[in-house]
């Protein structure tokens, strides 16, 4: 990819936001003990992280870099930082700690993130740098009080135009400048984003396809080669070059399976072992322990593959019965609504409410009509909930009087 | 409509329900521990119920309320049901409200919070009750309510009185519903009360919700008790499992999907029903049966697809059935 090609390695070649740039490096150069850590703020591609790599190269440090998608919670953190921190090793190394898009640490997930990087940046031995797209976030403000801040603005279009022309001409390539005007426009500030959309824009063909990381075929294509494969070897290759989130695969192949109608032994171990891939999913989630993933396309190829071996699973959406698709679509919510007011009445909750009173309720108000008026204006019915009430008084009287 | 004719008075579950402890049916030795300490509310810790379905924890905490704060006592009792808040932040937001809440012309020693299914709350989120209940413990008690204690984090548990509910005797049940059936003047068959004891496990509520409906029909028989108990959501989970032991997966799946989609039924509550009927049908394979039962649970715990999980455990069931040459009645 061009942008990874075109990378500036010197932060002297970079361009636009000079003054944050050279204040970063002078932050740098200067570092010691009692520095703060740096932060910097500004919006995505206008070149944090490689200021930072080639500052760190031109000053010859190391850098050891953790994103958000690397450490998400307290003790990941704890594990991947507190080795380097901790240790001085007897050559001492330079070694800058770049804590990139922490403002992706702070989801729901990460319990503790932000008060660890706080202590960690306490009396580190180590220079650390952490970069950010957001300011108003109310926990980068906790950081941005113990941090030197180091602003970037958006590159205006005329900078973005030059860098996007001088990528072209070591290319040997060129742009109409329409084209050119429009994908400067588009890029609203943000150079990588410029670049790769000249790299699309003059097709540079091979190269886009090769280095794009979004080779991968579609869920629905990639589960037409699965259930059409002749080895468990082809069936691996299918769901690898799938690019699909592990649930979409599974949901996708469990719906092929309920489709098909398959039947006894066979259907028994595909969802034994599909619903094992699913736990293994989950349980990654739950851990972030990402490297299990590894063992999931293979449990799909080997232990689902096999056990659909010679039967005649295909790649298909399951549709319900079509009178169960109505009523979970027009009646589902209104009963979930009855049995809410039911459970307030009988102080207990909802769900306990939708089993235990709700058919009980509709079977003395269809042998009533005075207690139904009583339900209807207790609960607080309104038109569309009395009609499904009084379906649901059908239903199950006559479920009492068939027995 | 007459006036009397309120919805209360109509369900016999609400118009039968005590009010005062001395009418809970049975729990002796909870009753009598609670009204000694009853003697000085201003006393009273946190509570904790623990105990079966349909035994009296409930009822027992709104009594309590009742003999602390008289007629004001919905006023200052907040009821909560952990399966239905979105969350422990909601509690937080609804307990913060509540405590708040000053009404000056009435004289009360604290509040009354009655926490229902606290067991269905995971442990990071009874932890952050735990702190709840610390912050605002100087005005208000908190009853907390589950089926089992040993599900309730133990900071939790140490900070309450636990109060162990048992499942009501043949004798207490049948004898409650008999006075009922007198009240209410309904015809009524001896034997077709211990049938209502024995279809709802002991569990006072559902049997009174059997009672009227049978009563409904015509009497209380065997027939007319048999005919209503089979509505309820617990038989329709049973029926899931005979279909799924008897082989006939399809059906059983449509059933599964119907009384989770249509009508909000939890993975969590289809395995605790699913199991009990299976201990109830006795498959010669019991054994097998219940690991796998307790295998999908498992996966369940972690995570994993309500759907997948569940429709991977019928076609295991029919697997097993099949394996027992069982057939269901």
């Amino acid at each position: 990819m061009w942008v990874e090609k075109h990378r500036p390695r010197n932060p002297n070649t970079m361009i636009g936001n000079e003054e944050v740039r050279l204040a970063f490096l002078k932050w740098l150069k200067n570092w010691g003990k009692k520095s703060k850590p740096a932060l910097l703020l500004g919006p995505p591609g206008i070149g944090k992280t490689t200021l930072v790599h080639a500052a760190a190269d031109t000053l010859g440090y190391s850098v050891l870099e953790l994103n958000a998608s690397d450490v998400r919670t307290k003790t990941k953190l704890e594990e991947r930082l507190a080795p380097s921190m901790l240790h001085s090793s007897l050559i001492e190394e330079k070694l800058l700690i770049f804590l990139d898009e922490v403002d992706g640490i702070y989801g729901r997930q990460d319990k503790g993130g932000v008060e660890f990087v706080q202590d960690l940046v306490k009396g580190s031995r180590h220079p650390i740098v952490m970069a950010a797209n957001v300011e108003d976030d109310k926990k980068i403000q906790k950081l941005v009080k113990s941090a030197q801040v180091f602003k970037f603005q958006r590159l205006p279009p005329k900078l973005i135009e030059m860098a996007v022309k001088n990528i072209l001409h070591r290319e040997g390539l060129s742009l109409d400048q329409e084209t050119l005007e429009k994908i400067v426009r588009s890029a609203k500030g943000d150079i990588r984003a410029a670049v790769n959309s000249a790299q699309v824009a003059v097709g540079a063909g091979e190269d886009v396809v090769t280095d794009m990381r979004d080779t991968s075929i579609g869920v629905v294509d990639a589960l037409k080669l699965f259930f059409n494969a002749s080895s468990s070897r082809e069936a691996l290759m299918a769901m690898r070059g799938c690019g699909a989130q592990p649930r979409d695969k599974i949901r996708a192949i469990f719906q092929s399976i309920m489709a098909s109608g398959l039947q006894g032994e066979k259907l028994v171990k595909a969802l034994e072992a599909l619903s094992k891939a699913d736990e293994i999913v989950e349980e990654i989630g739950e851990t972030q322990n990402y490297r299990l993933l590894r063992y999931f396309d293979t449990i799909l190829a080997t232990k689902v593959f096999e056990a659909l071996k010679g039967s005649d699973v295909h790649y298909k959406e399951e549709s319900l019965p079509w009178p169960l698709q109505i009523r979970i679509w027009n009646e589902g919510k209104l009963l979930g609504e009855i049995s809410q007011r039911l459970a307030a009445q009988h102080h207990t909750s909802s769900k306990q409410a939708a089993l235990i009173y709700l058919p009980y309720v509709a079977l003395l108000s269809k042998n009533s009509k005075s207690r139904e008026d009583v339900v209807i204006a207790r609960l607080r019915l309104d038109e569309s909930q009395v009609k499904v009430l009084r379906k649901e008084e059908l239903r199950v009287s006559q479920e009492v009087y068939k027995r | 409509m007459s006036e009397k004719e309120t919805y209360e008075s109509m369900m016999w579950t609400e118009k039968y329900r005590p009010l005062k402890i001395d009418d809970v049916v049975n729990q002796r030795a909870v009753v009598e521990r609670l009204k000694s300490m009853l003697k000085s509310p201003g006393g009273m810790p946190h509570l904790l119920f623990a105990g079966p379905p349909g035994t009296g924890k409930t009822t027992t905490a709104l009594c309590i309320a009742r003999a602390i704060m008289g007629d004001y006592w919905r006023d200052f009792t907040l009821e909560l049901n952990a399966s239905d808040e979105r969350g422990i932040n909601t509690v937080r937001d609804r307990v913060k409200t509540f405590a708040r809440y000053a009404d000056r012309r009435v004289e009360i020693p604290f509040r009354i919070i009655i926490l229902d299914e606290a067991d269905e709350m995971t442990n990071d989120a009874q932890t952050a009750l735990r702190r709840i209940m610390e912050t605002y413990s100087k005005g208000t008690r908190f009853i907390l309510i589950c089926n089992y204690s040993s599900r309730i984090i133990e900071p939790i548990q140490s900070r309450c009185a636990i109060f162990r509910f048992s499942r009501l005797a043949e004798d207490d049940v049948v004898g409650y519903l008999k006075v009922i059936c007198e009240k209410e003047a309904v015809k009524f068959e001896e034997n077709a009360l211990r049938t209502i004891y024995r279809v709802s496990e002991g569990d006072l509520r559902q049997a009174i919700n059997i009672l009227e409906s049978a009563s409904i029909l015509g009497e209380v028989n065997d027939t007319n008790v048999e005919k209503t108990s089979g509505i309820s959501g617990k038989a329709k989970v049973e029926e899931v499992v005979k279909l799924a032991l008897d082989g006939d997966f399809k059906g059983a799946r449509s059933k599964l999907i119907e009384l989770t989609r249509v009508y909000g039924l939890s993975d969590r509550d289809f395995l605790k029903y699913a199991n009990e009927a299976l201990v109830d049908l006795n498959p010669p394979n019991l054994g097998e049966a219940s690991e796998a039962m307790a295998k999908y649970d498992y996966r369940l715990i972690v995570g994993a697809h309500p759907e997948i999980q569940l429709t991977a455990l019928l076609a295991e069931l029919g697997r097993i059935g099949k394996d027992a040459g069982f057939k269901p009645k």
